[in-house]
């Protein structure tokens, strides 16, 4: 009896492991399951832990009475589990996910891996619009941005409390990564020019001139901004970067004799007249022209009486930032008795990516853009020359590749510049945004920044900003919202109806090296 | 019935009125002495009848136009009936009522020629020809019906039909004959004339009329002759096609049975496997057999498949977006969830039964990591289910370590995941059932909604009843409502259309005693929709349960009803239940008393799903229901429409038609986003498997349409994954063998994904986007396999073209057309058919070439000599 029980004890079993079939493996159902698992860890080298064991739709449970499964010889049962050497790396950890991460977090991320700067909008707090286009503006002047974001002034008056203010501003456009109420500027501010802070009737704040709000920022830090260069010399970054010198000249038309008046007058922006009844404006060139040349009535040193005088200006040095201010708002004088209104102009003017200012400056400074001018002709008719060779070497890559060559010598000339895209955003960008001072002016400027109102009156409508992204691609802010144009949308801004005009232009000195 | 009109003379119907025919000398003799022997006929002359009838019968004439001698006696016809009335009953008189009946075919009024010969000799009628015969029988026909409302016997009639029958089985006109014994309902007489010869003409024919029966008796005596017929002749295959659609009990053991020849019962196995049919030990107990019908070969061929076409190596979800021709996409920095997410499925559907896949099968540097520990955890290791599908072997290994992390959410994954590689393969030691339930133990809820989806899914249509116990006690004891809803949709799947009613009770007891807010939960539609599949296809079945759901406190019990109803007649095209269906749709906003009451959208869209169900088997009736949304589209509101995306994806799945394209292309750029992402959505499961390269292309359109939403970018992303699916080998067409049978298992778990649809923004774009895994239980390779009798792959000539409709034609017409000529295997697409392109080999038995198909050699093979080379394979005709 007993000898009989002994041989049904140890059964032989087809154990089943992914794809692999172990035959005749023994059991011996008298002993406990771990006794089996032991068996097929050795076999199977999975460790016991992780072994699952199937036989007949269950699963074999570590306390299981073997005798009393109905095992049969030779009857297959299935395992599963994991081999050590097969298992997978966790180790690295959970990735981090966009979904997960505040829209600050995002930015600073964004920025310290790609130096991407999303662009942000600023709330509007009710008619602060004027000044949300303005900072957006402002901040395209990079060496201006730079050195605001990373100086901070002690002291307690109001207008260093106001750089910290800006300061403040400046970084939060650029980490905080959502669109957000610059409470605090505005607070000081509005401290600083009170006139700005003033409210209607139903306590709303008054809508205010952007150029104003513009200047007066300017005006603000320029004493905050003074620092020492090189060579030890005493700088203004706000002089450096916008302040342009006008040669002016003022003649007596009526008595050729009398001595021509020769003096230097500063600014740091040129106006461009459009209410001009003799000659009609409608370029940015011939407004700027006509401001320049100005006829007035004095009275002369000579005789005492009342002459017309002729006032010409000449730009004697370029700033590195020229800002134009299209002279859309004036005071109407109010006839028969009634009062006076700031209107606007609603005059379409156009205004060029790039800017020549050549003619408007004076002979001394004309003789030194020469030289740069006649640079820039020479580089160009080698960057020709340079592109055909390339335009050559494309075509031959393009036969040696087997690819399909088009016949059209344009389509290639348009597959060859469609490669070369990246490298000339690249290049135009780098060249656009270069460092000034150390290449040769050529009285050039690139567009970079427009300022635009709409509406019919000064003192309601909308102010908005557009600024240069990176190639043909343009950010517009108005106020939160930030969308994507492209250049032909921004020369479009020049007016004549009641889409969004330009207001305030930022262009950018072109130095050729 | 067919019924031919007689054909007039052409002249005669181009002059008409009072134009005297010109007639030529040897018409005019015959002519008058056509009218000489019936005026001796009208003098008692017997002879003369004689003489007229070898006239008659002689005449031969030409297929357009009426034989002469019958066009002559227009005038003497009136002058005969009237002598023939005059007369007392002789025998005289009955051979003249012979040749009456003859002559009534032409002139006679409806019945005439009937009314006549029964009043005649009947000894000679059949030998006036075919054409008086198909008059006769349209006459019998009529008047069957006329006395089967009279509740009058028809002795005499049948006594006719047994006469006219053999006549047309001999004469190579079998449809007439069919025709003639449905229209007297005796059908099953054909059983006696058939033989090895005509079996394939009558059995096409009969298997056409399915779908023009009008109820459910008539459909049973149809198929069980068919059925009956094929067995007498040892049509195995034939019949086993019949029993797997008849669907009762024992008829399909009873072919296994009757078959002896182990070639024809491997054939047999395949169709089991393919249907998902479980068959009992007693009856297949040969070991291959067994293997064939626990469809353990399926992965394997699948592997072979894809290895001779080259598309073995993963695709990467990028691969599959073509991102890079997007005409415009902003780099994206960073990982996002929801696009990890959909990278996961897109991901699953590519790679789907391919064993490696191109995120999770990368120890190294784990996809885990780029999921969330959530949800979307469960959807990444699910993933390793549809990957490894139909492979039992490689998913063991392969998603075994993820039960061994302590997370709920990967373990949750894994159970889907089991369940998916386990769905339709059957395994000695039912490695799912054991995972599964030792799952369920889990305190978290979480994993046992895992388990549960997991069985449903390795389950589905099997009817094991070993888990009925513990699921149907989550359903009514779970407190998650979830997981009760679950556990129903599991019970549904694994009892598919077996009307179960343990687990009905349960299902209806739980939807009368839940809380209403437990019922308002969104998932809880999946009690209702588990509930309806265990009627799936069974038409009247389920009458007693739609009645119970009336006391059902909450409104969900509207939902079931409708579910339940579309259900139980889905691909019946019963058109009563079609206009139950859209009685829900009209614009009601009032009741009688004129009083407002609120809309239920929700079940005006179930309706339009159902409509959709009960017509999708078959092309006349999803032509039809095509127009009926279209009307919806104009006129309803854009709550009901938004149905119509699925529903019109329903009918066209797999099957991507340029039609139901533009217009999926039309609704997913509506300005309602809900219609527009079920659309999208709809556009994947349009073209799912077939790589439709104009879906690819409207797909990246919308991609970059949806650039900044990023739930349709998501939902664009899965339907580009649909659309890829199976890297093109698969198809969720659940009807095949030329749409006669429909795959339950597969409708189940479209209608499961569904409805899930139906609350797209609260389930598939929430948590609740797993219900995408139950399209991997449709997933099917579209692929035709040609086999020796050792199962190894014999690779034949195969052409695959346009289907071409041949039922009834004379002669053997060709039934495919604008076909390619390709070496098996091949994959073969919606409305496409295959055929061996010559006769070196043929199958074991007579059947449709889908699938897996055993060849033979044919005996009478003789190769053609110095065939012409041709070097363009393809050609169309």
């Amino acid at each position: 009896m007993d000898q009989i029980e002994e041989e049904h004890k140890i059964i032989q079993l087809e154990i089943k492991y992914t794809t692999e079939i172990h035959k005749n493996v023994p059991i011996d159902l008298n002993g406990t399951v771990l006794k089996f698992q032991e068996t097929l860890q050795e076999l199977l080298k999975v460790p016991v832990e992780k072994q699952k064991i199937m036989i007949k739709g269950s699963l074999l449970k570590k306390d299981q009475d073997l005798t009393k499964l109905n095992l049969k010889n030779g009857q297959q049962i299935m395992v599963m589990g994991a081999r050590e050497e097969h298992l997978l790396n966790l180790k690295q950890g959970k990735k981090i996910f966009e979904e997960d991460l505040t829209p600050e977090q995002k930015a600073i991320l964004l920025k310290e891996k790609a130096g991407i700067v999303l662009p942000i909008g600023l709330v509007n707090q009710g008619n602060t619009c004027y000044m949300n286009a303005s900072i957006q503006i402002l901040r395209r002047v990079n060496e201006l941005n730079d050195y605001v974001k990373n100086n901070t002034k002690q002291g307690q008056g109001p207008s260093v409390k106001f750089f910290n203010a800006l300061k403040d501003v400046f970084q939060k456009l650029e980490l905080k990564g959502e669109a957000f109420k610059p409470y605090n500027f505005l607070d000081v501010f509005f401290q600083l020019y009170p006139e700005f802070g003033q409210r209607d009737n139903q306590m709303q704040l008054k809508q205010q001139d952007a150029d104003e709000c513009f200047q007066n920022i300017l005006q603000t830090i320029q004493p905050l901004t003074a620092y020492e260069n090189e060579e030890g010399k005493q700088k203004n970054l706000i002089q450096d970067l916008f302040e342009i010198e006008l040669q002016s000249t003022i003649e007596n038309q009526d008595i050729p004799d009398e001595p021509k008046k020769v003096g230097i007058e500063r600014g740091r922006k040129l106006m461009c007249i459009i209410d001009n009844q003799s000659r009609p404006v409608s370029t940015l060139v011939e407004g700027i022209t006509v401001s320049l040349e100005e006829q007035m009535q004095k009275i002369s040193e000579i005789d005492q009486q009342n002459h017309i005088y002729k006032k010409t200006q000449r730009i004697s040095k370029l700033p590195s930032y020229l800002l134009c201010q299209m002279v859309r708002f004036y005071w109407k004088q109010g006839v028969q008795g009634k009062e006076g209104v700031k209107a606007k102009i609603l005059r379409n003017v156009a205004f060029p990516k790039i800017l020549e200012l050549y003619d408007f400056c004076t002979p001394e400074l004309q003789q030194l853009l020469q030289a740069g001018r006649d640079y820039e002709k020479k580089k160009l008719l080698e960057m020709a020359a340079k592109e055909t060779d390339e335009l050559e070497q494309f075509k031959k890559d393009l036969e040696a590749s087997g690819k399909m060559v088009p016949d059209d010598t344009r389509e290639i000339y348009k597959q060859f510049k469609a490669k070369k895209l990246q490298e000339e955003i690249k290049n135009h960008d780098d060249q656009l945004y270069r460092k000034h001072g150390y290449g040769l002016d050529t009285g050039n400027y690139e567009l970079i920044g427009v300022l635009t109102h709409t509406g019919r009156e000064a003192d309601s409508g909308h102010y908005m900003a557009w600024v240069h992204h990176s190639g043909d691609n343009w950010i517009w802010y108005d106020d939160d919202k930030t969308a994507e144009r492209k250049i032909e949308h921004i020369l479009d801004l020049r007016g004549g109806g009641d889409w969004h005009m330009g207001y305030y232009l930022l262009y950018r000195k072109l130095e050729i090296e | 019935m067919e019924e031919k009109k007689v054909p007039v003379d052409k002249q005669a119907q181009k002059k008409p009125g009072k134009q005297v025919v010109q007639l030529s000398e040897q018409d005019l003799e015959l002519k008058n002495r056509l009218e000489q022997y019936a005026e001796e006929i009208i003098q008692n002359n017997t002879e003369s009848l004689e003489k007229l009838k070898t006239e008659v019968r002689s005449a031969t004439t030409s297929m357009t136009s009426v034989p002469k001698p019958f066009k002559f006696l227009k005038e003497s016809y009136g002058k005969l009936v009237e002598f023939y009335n005059g007369l007392e009953t002789s025998k005289f008189k009955k051979q003249l009522a012979d040749f009456l009946s003859v002559l009534a075919m032409t002139y006679g009024g409806d019945g005439d020629s009937l009314l006549y010969l029964q009043e005649g000799t009947q000894e000679e009628f059949k030998f006036w020809g075919h054409e008086y015969l198909s008059h006769l029988a349209a006459n019998i026909g009529s008047e069957f019906q006329i006395r089967l409302q009279k509740v009058d016997g028809a002795d005499d009639l049948l006594y006719l039909v047994d006469q006219i029958v053999p006549y047309f089985m001999d004469h190579n006109s079998e449809h007439d004959a069919i025709d003639l014994l449905s229209e007297v309902d005796q059908l099953q007489k054909i059983e006696q004339y058939v033989n090895h010869a005509n079996i394939q003409r009558i059995l096409v024919y009969l298997l056409s009329l399915v779908p023009f029966c009008s109820d459910q008796d008539e459909l049973d005596v149809l198929l069980a002759t068919a059925f009956n017929i094929c067995l007498k002749v040892n049509e195995y295959t034939n019949a086993l096609k019949i029993a797997l659609r008849i669907d009762k009990p024992g008829k399909v053991e009873q072919v296994f049975q009757a078959c002896q020849d182990e070639t024809i019962k491997k054939q047999l196995a395949f169709q089991l496997a393919r249907h998902r049919y479980q068959i009992g030990e007693e009856i297949i107990n040969d070991e291959t057999l067994k293997k064939i019908a626990a469809n353990q070969y399926l992965s394997q061929f699948y592997i072979n498949l894809a290895k001779d076409l080259e598309v073995l190596e993963p695709k990467t979800p990028d691969q599959v977006y073509k991102a890079h021709l997007e005409e415009k996409n902003k780099e994206a920095n960073f990982e996002q969830i929801q696009k990890n997410l959909a990278a996961t499925y897109c991901n699953g559907f590519v790679n789907a039964g391919f064993k490696k896949d191109a995120l999770m099968s990368n120890k190294e540097n784990p996809w885990l990591n780029s999921v969330k520990n959530d949800h979307t955890a469960i959807a990444a290791v699910a993933s390793i289910g549809l990957v490894n599908l139909w492979n039992i072997d490689n998913g063991t290994e392969q998603i075994s370590e993820y039960f061994d992390l302590s997370d709920i959410f990967t373990k949750a994954g894994a159970c889907i995941g089991f369940g998916l590689f386990c769905s339709g393969i059957v395994d000695e030691n039912q490695p799912a059932q054991a995972m599964l339930l030792a799952q369920l133990e889990s305190p978290e809820v979480q994993v046992k909604i895992g388990a549960v989806m997991g069985l449903g899914l390795a389950y589905a249509g099997s009817a094991r009843t070993e888990l009925q116990e513990q699921l149907i006690s989550l359903i009514v004891e779970a407190d998650s409502v979830e997981l009760a809803s679950m556990a129903a949709l599991s019970l549904g799947l694994i009892f598919v259309g077996k009307c179960n009613d343990e687990v009905a009770n349960a299902i209806v007891q739980t939807m009368m005693e839940r809380q209403e807010s437990q019922l308002d939960i969104s998932i809880s539609r999946y009690l209702a929709v588990g509930l309806g599949l265990l009627y799936l296809g069974q038409a009247e079945a389920a009458d007693i349960v739609i009645e119970s759901l009336a006391l059902i406190p909450h409104k969900i019990n509207k939902y079931a009803k409708v579910t339940l109803t579309s259900l139980a007649y889905a691909s019946t095209g019963n058109v009563l239940k079609i206009q139950e269906l859209l009685g829900y749709c009209s614009d009601v906003t009032s009741d009688d008393k004129g009083t407002k009451i609120d809309k239920n959208y929700e079940l005006q869209q179930v309706a339009i799903l159902g409509i959709a169900l009960i017509a999708s088997s078959e092309d006349v009736g999803s032509e039809m229901v095509y127009r009926i949304f279209q009307h919806i589209l104009q006129f309803s509101d854009v709550e009901v429409k938004r149905a119509i995306p699925l529903a019109v994806a329903l009918i066209n799945i797999s099957n991507p038609k340029i039609q139901p394209m533009d217009l999926l292309l039309k609704l997913a750029h509506d300005r309602d986003q809900e219609l527009s992402y079920r659309a999208t959505l709809s556009m994947g499961l349009l073209g799912a498997g077939t790589n439709n390269s104009r879906i690819a292309d409207k797909l990246r359109g919308l991609a970059v349409y949806f650039m900044n939403d990023s739930n349709g970018l998501f939902l664009v992303r899965i339907a580009q994954g649909l659309l890829h699916m199976g890297k093109g080998l698969l198809t969720l067409q659940p009807y095949y063998s030329d749409k006669f049978l429909m795959n339950k298992v597969a409708i189940a778990g479209i209608i499961s994904f569904l409805h899930g649809c139906l609350d797209i923004k609260n389930l598939i774009l929430e948590k609740h986007h797993t219900l995408l895994y139950y399209l991997g239980i449709a997933m099917y390779p579209r692929m035709f396999f040609t086999l020796n009798e050792n199962l190894e792959n014999l690779p034949v000539q195969v052409r695959v073209g346009q289907a071409v409709d041949a039922v009834g034609q004379a002669g053997k017409p060709k039934r495919i057309t604008g076909f390619q000529t390709h070496t098996s295997p091949v994959i073969v697409s919606a409305g496409e058919r295959a055929e061996l392109a010559n006769d070196e080999y043929m199958p074991v038995q007579d059947m449709i070439l889908e699938n897996f198909v055993i060849l033979k050699k044919n005996p009478d093979y003789k190769p053609e000599i110095e065939q012409p080379q041709r070097k363009k394979t393809s050609f169309s005709m």
